[in-house]
């Protein structure tokens, strides 16, 4: 088990190295001097030429690509253009909302869309599993950004309940979190149904019931557990993705979040926080796998590695 | 597909699709004699108003006709549905192929690369390359194609891998038939049937993808008509103009559905395993 999580160590460090190269590459081929951008269009052909020898800018792209990612495993992201503060520092001061924000949409999920993929999975073809079917297919459909302005208009101008923008405490969260969990909670419920399905059709739960077992612990007990496999790693590729299309859910809720401040700065060119926010997220996209891959060994002992003997 | 079609009528929800799609295609089509109005000229004495006889479905916050805005949006929206999956299938289905038939380092090479891709979460890589080739509609479009590359890849390359050791195949490399004879003639015909799943289901991804691009302003540019557009400019007035942001968002998700039924369908008909 050690040697499986070690050699899983060296995949996500290589993977976080090669989306570090590619980001880095990508966004060298944006147009604009990154010099010109800090400096502003009245400076001088002097303050340039130094600012851009200070920034490294004068070396080849490969020696730059070192240097950054020398600094980048010392927690050095370089410099926003816009703000001339540390990109580490506004990371630091955006992520944990993001963060916030997707744990939060996450739970939901999770704690509405397991049990209702049950729910469905054992009373397949009934009036519930047909409505909540179709709820799934219009809640994949419906586009977040929408969903999020009609959910805005409903409980904070009709109703008044929640306060429609910024962040601070749990009643600010409530709205953005509903709107994000809506696409993953679908997807969980989607693929719990069709797992508990699978499993519920084997042999091994037709004996169980054969011994008299209780409905209960067939289901939550003997099927559940063989039937969350799938439902881990879905939710584990969902994760990655709600931190990916926070970008959406933080622009319509002023949530002041890592994505919002991605947007702000692919319009500002700020390309050190592009670079910084990106890595950021696929980093964490990146060790969320590798920590699904884990949890799931653990579930299921026969996706472990054999032991060479 | 005698067959296909058959199953496809006896299917309501997929006809309701079907229907939905033609309808949204037939709009972008004859979008312009259609339009009872120019989508694009403002006329700041109507602002905001609501549905009427005169625009069933109000007007913007620059007064300009809803109705018109959104049926000549629809030619927009397809465009980059529809385009974003022409780039990224005909990337997806060469990679695929390549890395399906010919196997070993090629396939090595191609398959490290799509797993590097998958490793950014899918609006993160478009958000990533639209940041690289600027704001618009074509490089949002561009952005969502080489986006879902990895997506298609895979799907041709396990297509082709199970072909790659089927009777057939071997046979025509028996005769001596050239590569290129054995792709185009044995393989492709036979990869078709997932790939046009894939691409349905990609084409409502690339949808929401596109109009949520043109809703945080990195896609298509006002005053262009394209839903996405349409919604955001009609986020700024949800008190006293809801309508404005209700009629893009309802299409959106009427045109997503539908191809996702319909997707949905074709891969119950081609592949009744997933049933």
């Amino acid at each position: 088990m050690k040697e499986f999580i070690i050699k899983r160590l060296v995949v996500c460090l290589a993977l976080l190295v090669f989306t570090s190269g590619i980001t880095f590459f990508l966004l060298e081929l944006a147009p604009g001097d990154p010099a010109l951008m800090m400096l502003g269009q009245d400076a001088t052909q002097e303050g340039l030429t130094a600012l851009r020898r200070e920034m490294g800018l004068d070396q080849p792209l490969l020696s730059r690509y070192a240097t950054f990612l020398g600094d980048l495993f010392q927690g050095d992201m370089g410099v926003s253009y816009q703000t001339h503060r540390p990109v580490s520092q506004e990371i630091a001061a955006t992520f944990p909302a993001t963060l916030e924000l997707s744990v939060a949409s996450m739970v939901i999920a999770i704690i509405i869309g397991v049990p209702v993929g049950i729910t469905c999975a054992i009373r397949q073809y009934s009036l519930t599993d047909r409505v909540v079917r179709f709820a799934v297919l219009i809640a994949v459909s419906l586009p977040v950004f929408w969903l999020g302005l009609m959910i805005i208009y409903l409980f904070s101008i009709v109703l008044g309940w929640f306060p429609s923008f910024g962040r601070g405490g749990l009643r600010h969260l409530v709205l953005p979190a509903v709107t994000m969990s809506c696409y993953s909670l679908a997807i969980i419920v989607r693929m719990t149904r069709s797992s508990m399905l699978e499993v519920l059709r084997c042999d091994y739960i037709t004996a169980t019931r054969a011994k008299g077992i209780h409905e209960f612990y067939v289901i939550y007990k003997h099927a559940l557990r063989n039937a969350l496999v799938p439902v881990i790693t879905i939710i584990g590729l969902q994760f990655g993705v709600l931190l990916g299309g926070a970008v959406i859910t933080e622009t319509i809720f002023a949530w002041p979040g890592l994505g919002r401040l991605m947007v702000q700065a692919i319009f500002a060119r700020d390309y050190p926080i592009i670079r910084g926010g990106v890595l950021m997220i696929s980093a964490c996209s990146i060790l969320i796998t590798l920590f699904v891959d884990i949890i799931c060994s653990y579930i299921n002992p026969s996706l472990k590695p054999v032991e060479k003997s | 597909m005698h067959n296909m079609l058959k199953e496809l009528r006896r299917d309501k929800l997929a006809v309701i699709a079907l229907v939905l799609l033609g309808v949204i295609f037939l709009m972008a089509i004859v979008g312009p004699y259609l339009a009872p109005f120019d989508p694009i000229t403002q006329n700041l004495h109507e602002r905001r108003l609501g549905p009427s006889l005169v625009h069933w479905l109000g007007t913007d916050e620059f007064g300009r006709d809803i109705l018109s805005r959104l049926i000549l949006g629809s030619r927009n929206t397809l465009f980059i549905g529809f385009l974003s999956v022409a780039i990224g299938l005909s990337i997806g289905c060469v990679l695929g192929v390549i890395a399906g038939y010919y196997g070993g380092f090629a396939d090595s090479c191609i398959m490290r690369a799509m797993d590097l891709m998958l490793a950014y979460p899918y609006f993160l890589l478009a958000l990533l390359i639209v940041a690289t080739l600027g704001p618009g509609m074509t490089n949002s479009t561009i952005a969502i194609g080489i986006a879902s590359v990895p997506t298609y890849s895979r799907v041709v390359r396990s297509s082709v891998m199970a072909l790659k050791g089927s009777l057939l195949v071997k046979a025509e490399e028996a005769l001596g038939a050239t590569d290129w004879r054995i792709i185009i003639l044995h393989v492709a015909p036979n990869v078709f049937a997932p790939v046009i799943v894939v691409a349905t289901l990609g084409v409502a991804s690339a949808v929401l993808g596109g109009a949520a691009l043109g809703f945080l302003g990195l896609g298509a540019q006002p005053p262009t008509p394209e839903w996405g557009v349409m919604l955001s400019g009609g986020r700024s007035y949800l008190i006293d103009a809801p309508h404005i942001a209700l009629a893009p968002g309802i299409a959106l998700a009427l045109l997503v559905v539908s191809c996702n039924l319909f997707g949905d369908t074709l891969r119950d008909i081609l592949d009744p395993k997933l049933k």
